[in-house]
């Protein structure tokens, strides 16, 4: 047999965590438990691989030894949770041969990292503790990695990681997939889970931290993950869609300097064509569907402007009727403002004035928003309207965050109008 | 070689359903709002017997007839009234044996109480269990 280097064992094992730790978790009920044994095994093909090399099935070697650890972890507690089913499956995995010469287990184990991804992700827990518990279970990121993608202190997370298991445990939460009935409202939460990952990575990618885990490779991953297992959903299709077009732009979004570059002045020839073809892939399958979702339209959206060949060249129309069925379908003060621009472009400013006005109505929940009032203060410059483009920006001045390059790029605009 | 033995069966896990509606709500049967949540529980009943659940559980009797026990220092202090005085009141319960958290949700979704207040649900500690299986 030939003698496999070892980053080649490390590569495959992490390759198969995820399906591992999902097989032992639904059998166990019990996710602290079924990640130590999950280490354990881990560290065994550690061991064990370079002498015997790597088997067949490296996913099946990995769980039988795996719900061996587990089973002797469980054994050694005074009580724990399981059916005549999961008994009999880790009695029977004590008694496997987990590989080497003549005892190789022939099959693969059944994917379940989808079931997984469901428990992580259920209702019953809050959210950030099913972002933490999804980042750490399913994307196999380690507390410390989480803790700072998130500017959480350590023992924060490790706490918040904790508690999330033992409700899991302790209140039966299923590893299995919803039934039909449940199924949209389900995945929406997952996808939701997902969707946040990324956002919380994109909003870090202007920030100067070079520390972080990167967010949004790591939800891409999930995203992807989601897509391919569950193939026929499309707004799971829409979701990876929207990540890959978005994340597409990230070499153009940030100068040399760090500076956030706005969207009509990025180099277009920086945009990841491999990512922008694979959205566009995605989403053509998601269309197939005929039912069109949220996700769907901010990924054909964002699809507009990573293939638009120049600013000018956008499809500012397309777009706005975009936005318009994306209001329709999730209305909010957001994606009103987003339209107002859009429409501003695809109509001129003027139309696109009309449109924001009720959300600078007092109390409306953008009133008080800086992006509102430079949104305003750009459809009012391209209206011809400097004096009330001045007055705009400076109120987008004064509400604009201390962090972050709003205010440089405000103050940049401002003085350009004055020229 | 692993022994079965050592393994103990102990599942479904035991939940306590616990009802909470408006403390204003006169809890006395025949009153509109417990007449109101009667097919509720009725669906609740007859989901867990198709599905082979075992159960119980109770009505209680409102705040009026709630008595608090503290003992301090030794003495004990006996006083009318609930527990904490809030906006809303237990005014029941069941107790249900099922697979999962799932399972119980969708038992709880019919109920009169869950429309109109809150179902908490909350995994029961098997007390039972023996130290070594």
């Amino acid at each position: 047999m030939r003698q496999p280097a070892h980053a080649e064992i490390e590569a495959v094992a992490r390759e198969q965590r995820a399906a591992v730790l999902a097989a032992v978790a639904r059998t166990t009920r019990d996710l602290a438990v079924a990640e130590d044994a999950v280490q354990e095994a881990l560290l065994a093909a550690l061991r064990q691989w370079p002498r015997d090399g790597i088997p067949e099935v490296p996913a099946a070697w990995l769980t039988v030894v795996a719900k061996r650890a587990a089973l002797s972890a469980l054994r050694a507690r005074s009580r724990y949770l399981l059916d005549d089913g999961a008994i009999a499956e880790l009695v029977a995995a004590g008694d496997a041969q987990p590989g080497g010469p003549g005892g190789e287990p022939a099959s693969a184990i059944p994917d379940e990292r989808l079931e997984l991804l469901f428990a992580c992700c259920h209702p019953a827990l809050a959210l950030d503790a099913q972002v933490a518990l999804t980042l750490r279970t399913v994307a196999g990121l380690t507390t410390a990695e989480i803790a700072r993608a998130f500017l959480l202190a350590e023992p924060t997370l490790a706490q918040r990681l904790v508690r999330a298991q033992r409700k899991v445990r302790d209140s039966g939460i299923p590893f299995a997939l919803p039934d039909a009935e449940r199924m949209p409202e389900r995945l929406g939460g997952v996808l939701h889970v997902v969707y946040l990952v990324f956002t919380e990575g994109h909003a870090a990618t202007s920030g100067a931290e070079r520390m972080r885990v990167d967010l949004c490779d790591e939800a891409i991953r999930l995203a992807r993950l989601v897509a391919t297992l569950l193939p026929d959903e499309p707004e799971a299709l829409g979701l990876a869609a929207l990540c890959l077009a978005h994340d597409a732009r990230r070499a153009a979004r940030v100068d040399p300097a760090g500076r956030t570059v706005p969207l009509d002045e990025q180099d277009r020839a920086l945009y990841d064509r491999a990512r922008i073809a694979e959205a566009e892939r995605l989403l053509d399958r998601a269309a197939l569907q005929r039912a069109p979702g949220p996700y769907q339209l901010q990924a054909a959206i964002a699809l507009q402007h990573a293939l638009a060949p120049t600013a000018a060249a956008t499809d500012w129309q397309a777009i706005a009727e975009l936005y318009a069925a994306l209001a329709r379908m999730a209305p909010s003060p957001v994606v009103e403002l987003n339209r107002a621009a859009a429409v501003g472009m695809a109509d001129g400013p003027e139309a696109g004035l009309a449109l924001l006005e009720p959300l600078g109505a007092d109390g409306a929940p953008l009133a008080d928003h800086h992006l509102l009032h430079a949104a305003w203060a750009e459809l009012l410059r391209r209206a011809g309207r400097g004096f009330e483009a001045a007055a705009a920006y400076h109120r987008a001045l004064e509400l604009a965050p201390a962090e972050g390059t709003a205010r440089a790029d405000l103050t940049r605009r401002l003085a350009e109008l004055d020229r | 070689m692993f022994d079965q033995r050592t393994l103990r069966k102990d599942v479904p896990v035991k939940y306590m359903v616990l009802l909470y509606v408006d403390a204003g709500i006169d809890a006395r049967p025949g009153q509109p709002e417990w007449q109101a949540s009667l097919p509720g529980h009725r669906t609740f009943i007859d989901g867990a017997n198709e599905r082979g659940y075992e159960f119980s559980g109770a009505a209680l009797r409102g705040i009026d007839a709630a008595t608090s026990v503290r003992v301090r220092d030794g003495q004990r202090l006996v006083t009318d009234g609930p527990f904490a005085e809030t906006k809303e009141q237990l005014w029941g319960y069941h107790l249900v044996d099922a697979p999962d958290i799932d399972a119980v949700v969708e038992l709880c979704s019919g109920l009169w109480e869950a429309a109109n207040g809150t179902v908490e649900i909350r995994p029961v500690i098997p007390m039972q269990a023996p130290t070594q299986g």
